[in-house]
């Protein structure tokens, strides 16, 4: 059963709910209209060029607050929906909700190829001789091989996992600052679904997504690390 | 070594094997900043004390504590305000070793002072530390 | 003038810090017989300058308000009596 409780030291730095589709050129040629419906709360306009090799992906425009802490962000076939303070999961459904309403109705996206939720974790942390404690925080280990030592002193793993509904690629890495030499463990997750998928589900599958990425953090998180963000630890 | 690896270093590979599908959902961090820009926005990060050693024995606290880490010039400070442990190093791992020994120091001294052997700050201090380290 | 290592030493012990002999050196308030949970330390070995940085730090060690104060306790500008006064009004005694 997912436990629905919000931690108030969760180390979550964003959230991203994202839909891809069949390429609409309405969304190149009418993006102000977009623009119009968020631009109240989401007046700063950027654009992302893309990235060489990136031959895939299209212009990406970005609406996003004055202080960056939600942003939308549409292409030629991709829309999503950004927020860098999140404070639950029903406060954020309740922002993106009527959002993605208007953009598929608009711009008349019903078919739908992939729906991901991606949340973006960065754990602060302090190396235990000279090693990643990365024990202290996950419940994974690193075992290549049981001969070899179960630590790391960088670590960056990829992983796709399948379950029932969908697929979770998740990546662990390590994080440094390169100012104050802070380093920090990345826990990135992104749910995502490919099949069945169509405009008028969407809020089923983003809750879907949800249970299902806070089913997978809660069991890779470590009980001693879960007490540390779910209380008011003495500071 | 910097202390990272870059999978933008093997992403042509991974890209190519698992691109529409599997590139995950774009962050906003694609306009503006880096994932290492997170940890400079944190401030002052702030890691668990997970134990402490004392007398040769691991003590977990009863509390999560939090230990404050910054850097001030050429040094490394962790503190906590509610246990009024201040400790400092050449590197954040020496801070953290620090505060570990001082606050092992005052955990020891606190138990063997009792209530008419404290006053004002001490006793507040002597009772948060009987409640984290009973 | 910076303050060193070794003038904290000396005007925290003619002060009446209890000593306590470690890693570093620990001294630490009684007033009255009683711990006060004022305190501060500095290492062992040959004398050293005392930065900004760290003299922040021995600010909240010792329960003052500025590093001037610290300054004063450790150069002897700031008597025990105005010490106590200054916890007093702080809350810590």
């Amino acid at each position: 059963m997912p436990n629905n409780e919000i931690y108030p030291r969760a180390p979550l730095v964003e959230a991203v709910f994202e839909i891809r589709f069949p390429g609409e050129p309405a969304i190149e040629c009418r993006r102000n209209e977009l623009f119009d419906f968020v631009r109240q709360d989401m007046p700063v306009v950027r654009v992302l060029e893309p990235l060489a090799g990136d031959s895939h992906m299209f212009r990406v425009y970005q609406f996003a607050a004055a202080d960056d802490s939600q942003s939308v962000m549409a292409g030629l076939n991709v829309f999503a929906y950004s927020s860098r303070k999140y404070a639950g999961f029903e406060g954020f459904r309740a922002k993106l909700e009527p959002i993605f309403k208007f953009f598929c109705d608009r711009f008349m996206v019903k078919t739908l190829r992939r729906v991901g939720l991606r949340y973006i974790n960065v754990i602060p942390f302090a190396r235990e001789n000279g090693v990643v404690p990365l024990g202290r925080y996950l419940k994974s280990s690193v075992i290549l091989a049981p001969s070899l030592p179960q630590a790391a002193e960088v670590c960056s793993v990829g992983l796709l996992i399948p379950l029932p509904k969908g697929r979770i690629a998740t990546r662990i890495e390590t994080l440094k600052e390169a100012k104050t030499g802070g380093e920090a463990l990345l826990l990135d997750f992104d749910y995502f679904k490919t099949d069945n998928l169509n405009a008028e589900s969407l809020i089923e599958h983003l809750e879907e997504s949800h249970q299902q990425t806070k089913e997978f953090f809660e069991s890779i998180i470590a009980d001693q690390y879960r007490e540390f963000i779910r209380g008011k630890p003495l500071s | 070594m910097n202390g990272t690896i870059c999978l933008d270093e093997i992403r042509p590979w991974v890209l190519e094997k698992y691109e529409q599908t599997c590139r995950p959902a774009m962050s906003a961090r694609g306009f503006c900043g880096t994932q290492e820009d997170d940890l400079a926005q944190m401030g002052e990060p702030v890691i668990p004390l997970w134990d402490l050693e004392i007398d040769g024995r691991v003590v977990r606290p009863a509390v999560p504590i939090a230990i404050r880490l910054r850097k001030d010039g050429d040094l490394f400070f962790a503190e906590n305000d509610s246990l009024a442990v201040y400790a400092s190093g050449a590197s954040r791992e020496e801070a953290i070793e620090d505060f570990r020994q001082t606050a092992a120091f005052f955990v020891r001294e606190f138990h063997s002072l009792g209530p008419d052997q404290v006053m004002g700050r001490g006793s507040r201090l002597r009772e948060q530390f009987l409640k984290v380290f009973p | 003038m910076p303050l060193r290592k070794r003038l904290v030493e000396q005007g925290l012990r003619n002060k009446g810090f209890v000593v306590d002999q470690g890693k570093d050196l620990k001294f630490r308030y009684f007033h009255q017989g009683r711990y006060t949970g004022c305190w501060t330390k500095v290492s062992h070995g040959s004398d050293y300058e005392i930065g900004d940085n760290l003299l922040g730090q021995m600010k909240k060690q010792l329960g003052l308000r500025s590093s001037r104060e610290v300054q004063g306790l450790c150069d002897c500008t700031l008597s025990l009596d105005r010490y106590n006064e200054i916890l007093r009004e702080l809350g810590h005694l």
